[in-house]
C-alpha cells in the first residue's frame, strides 16, 4: 500500500545522506548551511565514537590520526557494524585500501583487548577488500605472523 | 488533558553506559535505567551489573538506535526479533526507539535523522511502527530527535504528527526535552509554550539532558549537566503531568559519582512519584 511512498521517501533520503557523508550536493529545499553544520557535527560524533571504541589509535598511530580520520570521513559514510567497523575502514583508508605494519598492530591489539587469549587472529572484510591478519602478543608487544589478501 | 494511568515506567532513571556503571551501581532511589539495545544483541544471559540491578528492583528499558522506523524499508525483522529476544531477557516494561530514519539504498549514517513531517511520511511511519509493536509485544515508546535540518516538505508540527504518530498506532512517546530544546533553538520557537501541544497523555518517560553552546550554535552533546532551559521545560511540564518518570542521559564527559548523584537529587523534585 505504501510502496510508491516508500520509493520516493528513498529516494530522498538518499540525496540527503549523500549530502551529508558523500561530498554529495545539498538536496534541494534543504537549508545549506544546517546542512553544512549537521556534517561537520555528524564527523565529530564519529571521531569521538571510534576514539572510545578504539583507545590503542591514542597510543600507536600518529599524534594527527584525528586530523586523518576527518579527511577520511568527509568522503566515507559511517561503516555498518558501529565505530569498531568505521576503526577498521579508517585503517584500511589510511594506506589505499591495504594496511600498513601499524594498522595490522592496532588491529591485533584490539582483538587482543577484547579476549584473554595471547594471541588473535584478524579477519574482516573491508569494502571491496578481504584480509587475513595473524597476531602474537608477547610482553604487551604483538608480532605480525601473518598477513595476506583474501 | 487527560493523563495516562497505566504508564509503563515511574521515577528516576538514568542510561546505562560502560563508564558510568560502577557509579550507577551506587545510586541510591533508581527506579529503571535504559541500556543501548544494541550493544546487548549477543548477551545469552544477563551481564553480571543488570542482575545486581534487576535484584534491587531497578527495571531496564532496552532503548534501540539503528531501527530506523521512519525509514524508507520495512523495519528488519530479524533486528526486531533480536529487539524482542533482549526485552524478554530483561522482563522489560518497553522498548524504546526513535522516530527517524538512519540508513537508505545502502548508506548508513550511524545517526539519527530527520523525515518530512507529511500524511505521507505519516503512513511509512505507520506500517512500520505497528510491524514492530507486532513483533516486540510490549509497549513501545518512540522519541523526538533533534536535528538542524528542516526536510522540505514538513508541513505539519512536530507535535500533531507524533500525536497522529501515537493515536493511530497505540504506542508512546519518549519525550526527550534536551532534543526538543535544541530543535527550539534551531528552529526558533519556544518549546515551553508548545508543550502542551504533545501527546502528554502518551508520555512514557522523559529524557533529560544537557549540552553546549560554540560559536552561537547550540549543540546536543549529552555530556553536560542538564541545562537551565531544558530545566524549565521540566518544571512546565511537571505542572501537567507530575506522575512522569525521567531517564538522565549521559553519553561523555563523564562525572564522578557524586557529580551524578547530586545530578538525580537536583532533577528527583520534579517527580512526585518515586519509589524509594
Amino acid at each position: 500500500m505504501t510502496d510508491s511512498l516508500r520509493n520516493r521517501l528513498a529516494h530522498e533520503q538518499h540525496a540527503l545522506l549523500k549530502a551529508l557523508f558523500a561530498e554529495g550536493a545539498c538536496p534541494p529545499g534543504y537549508d545549506p548551511h544546517a546542512v553544512a553544520l549537521t556534517r561537520q557535527s555528524l564527523i565529530s560524533k564519529r571521531l569521538r565514537e571510534v576514539g572510545i571504541a578504539w583507545p590503542i589509535f591514542d597510543r600507536i598511530l600518529a599524534p594527527d590520526w584525528r586530523h586523518n580520520f576527518r579527511s577520511f570521513a568527509q568522503t566515507y559514510p559511517p561503516a555498518q557494524g558501529g565505530p569498531i567497523q568505521d576503526g577498521y575502514c579508517f585503517l584500511a583508508y589510511g594506506n589505499h585500501g591495504s594496511f600498513t605494519p601499524i594498522a595490522q598492530k592496532a588491529m591485533v591489539y584490539h582483538e587482543l583487548s577484547r579476549s584473554c587469549k595471547r594471541w588473535a587472529v584478524v579477519f574482516r572484510l573491508i569494502p571491496k577488500f578481504w584480509r587475513l591478519v595473524i597476531g602474537l602478543a608477547f610482553h604487551k608487544r604483538v608480532i605480525i605472523v601473518c598477513s595476506l589478501p583474501w | 488533558m487527560a493523563v495516562a494511568t497505566n504508564l509503563p515506567l515511574s521515577g528516576s532513571g538514568i542510561g546505562w553506559r560502560p563508564e558510568l556503571s560502577a557509579s550507577i551501581a551506587c545510586l541510591p532511589s533508581l527506579s529503571f535505567i535504559e541500556i543501548i539495545a544494541e550493544s546487548f544483541w549477543h548477551c545469552q544471559q544477563l551481564p553480571d551489573p543488570f542482575k545486581c540491578l534487576l535484584n534491587r528492583g531497578i527495571e531496564i528499558v532496552p532503548h534501540g538506535i539503528s531501527l530506523g522506523l521512519a525509514g524508507a524499508d520495512y523495519p528488519d525483522r530479524d533486528h526486531l526479533k533480536r529487539l524482542a529476544s533482549l526485552a524478554q531477557l530483561l522482563d522489560a516494561p518497553c522498548v524504546s526507539e526513535h522516530v527517524a530514519f538512519v540508513r537508505a539504498n545502502g548508506i548508513e549514517s550511524g545517526h539519527l535523522l530527520p523525515v518530512p513531517r507529511n500524511k505521507e511520511t505519516l503512513a511509512v511511519l505507520i506500517e512500520n511502527t505497528k510491524m514492530a509493536m507486532d513483533i516486540l509485544q510490549r509497549p513501545l515508546a518512540l522519541e523526538n530527535i533533534a536535528s538542524r535540518v528542516e526536510p522540505p516538505g514538513s508541513i505539519m508540527p512536530e507535535w500533531d504528527f507524533l500525536h497522529e504518530l501515537v493515536d493511530r498506532t497505540g504506542c508512546w512517546l519518549l519525550l526527550d526535552l534536551e532534543n526538543l530544546h535544541a530543535r527550539a533553538r534551531s528552529h526558533h520557537f519556544n518549546p515551553i509554550e508548545q508543550l502542551a501541544s504533545f501527546p502528554l497523555h502518551r508520555v512514557a518517560y522523559l529524557h533529560l539532558a544537557g549540552g553546549i553552546e560554540h560559536d552561537g550554535e547550540y549543540h546536543d552533546t549529552h555530556d553536560q549537566p542538564v541545562g537551565d532551559d531544558t530545566l524549565a521545560s521540566l518544571k512546565a511540564l511537571q505542572a501537567k503531568n507530575p506522575a512522569l518518570a525521567f531517564c538522565l542521559e549521559r553519553d561523555g564527559n563523564w562525572p564522578r559519582l557524586r557529580e551524578l548523584s547530586a545530578e538525580m537529587d537536583r532533577l528527583r523534585p520534579y517527580v512526585m512519584v518515586d519509589r524509594m
